[in-house]
């Protein structure tokens, strides 16, 4: 396969990029290989900015479906794992937007939550009290990230649980490196302006 | 740098994200400045209580869900388009289109050979056995239609008797 440009040619060393190559001439095989190492990843990095089983797991679907869909005119723009993140991005924006309104709401997580605590609390080795007060942390930490403006959201996502450098953040959100150091740097204090009140035990 | 340019970017710091004068600008302003080093702690506190966030397991079947979601969605004729290239892709399979090619190719040839052949048949069937006779013995076979043409028994004596008469 010919490269109209060396920047093209300069991706080809990603294994990912060569599986999307292989996919776009037919290799379902490689599709799967992607599908294997990245789908647990998509799934937590949105279900992270949802906050909700059900969507995560709808969403994830239609990020591969994208990414199957286009490997017939795939040329390699970028790292594989940029692009599918940026895919990702898209259409948890894409689905924010869309159902605004219908988001679910901090008290619903809440309401999720109770179910699995009262699960917690009717097993005898679980301490009830201890149980209750982990449940309450988690569901700060959820409504500190879901209040977050949704680029600061995505930001804090990228660094905090997928390790991303602030060069690939930049590249996935189409910013600058001075905009992403911007975006981390407000997050984290509206973060710790939030969790500041949890006694860190 | 005061405090409020230091509390600004020590996120950044964190991070080590900064350039190596700022880094050391701040390394040096957090050991002096209790209240910027609390401001550090705080930052690094509620960035490590992310990591307490679950995580979540995909569906076993994830892959299988998959592929029929997407055979529900994609219109037959893609179907067929992309069965024909995984057949094409899994190059084990050419050498065994390419006798097929071969044997249907063949077949055919032979076919219409054969489907050809009782026309002449059907042509020489028309000829009545003095005509095949004649055909039989005549050496210009490829002159065959001006012999159609001719009427026999007479004309033909005519040719045969060519030497007695005398063209002028």
């Amino acid at each position: 396969m010919r490269f109209s440009n060396k920047k093209e040619a300069s991706y080809l060393s990603d294994p990912d990029v060569q599986l999307m190559l292989e996919l776009k001439k037919g290799d379902r095989s490689a599709f799967e290989a992607l599908m294997r190492k990245y789908y647990p990843r998509i799934l937590n990095f949105i279900y992270r900015f949802f906050s909700n089983r059900q969507i995560a797991e709808d969403l994830s679907q239609d990020v591969f479906m994208k990414v199957y869909k286009s490997a017939l005119h795939y040329r390699p723009q970028s790292q594989f794992q940029t692009w599918l993140y940026t895919i990702a991005k898209n259409v948890c924006l894409n689905e924010l937007r869309r159902k605004r309104g219908l988001m679910v709401s901090l008290d619903e997580t809440h309401k999720s939550g109770e179910n699995e605590l009262r699960k917690e609390i009717a097993d005898p080795n679980t301490d009830p009290v201890k149980a209750l007060l982990q449940k309450e942390k988690v569901a700060l930490i959820r409504a500190a990230i879901n209040d977050l403006p949704e680029n600061q959201r995505i930001a804090v996502i990228l660094k905090r649980h997928e390790n991303f450098s602030y060069t690939q953040i930049a590249a996935t959100l189409n910013v600058t490196d001075k905009a992403v150091k911007s975006l981390l740097s407000r997050a984290k204090v509206n973060l710790k302006n939030k969790l500041i009140s949890i006694r860190l035990d | 740098m005061d405090c409020r340019k230091i509390k600004k970017i020590i996120p950044i710091y964190l991070d080590h994200e900064l350039g190596a004068d700022d880094h050391r600008l701040v390394a040096e302003h957090l050991r002096t400045c209790p209240d910027c080093l609390a401001e550090a702690r705080a930052v690094e506190k509620s960035w490590e209580m992310l990591g307490e966030l679950d995580e979540i397991k995909p569906d076993p079947q994830y892959i299988a869900r998959f592929w029929r979601a997407l055979d529900a969605q994609m219109p037959w004729y893609e179907k067929i388009l992309r069965d024909v290239q995984t057949v094409f892709f899994q190059r084990r399979w050419v050498p065994v289109l390419a006798g097929a090619a071969v044997i249907v190719l063949v077949s055919g040839l032979v076919t219409f050979q054969f489907l050809q052949r009782p026309k002449t048949v059907l042509v020489l069937a028309e000829l009545n056995e003095a005509e095949l006779e004649m055909v039989a013995n005549f050496d210009l076979a490829e002159n065959y239609e001006i012999i159609q043409d001719i009427d026999f028994f007479s004309d033909l004596e005519v040719i045969e008797n060519l030497d007695e008469f005398e063209i002028s």
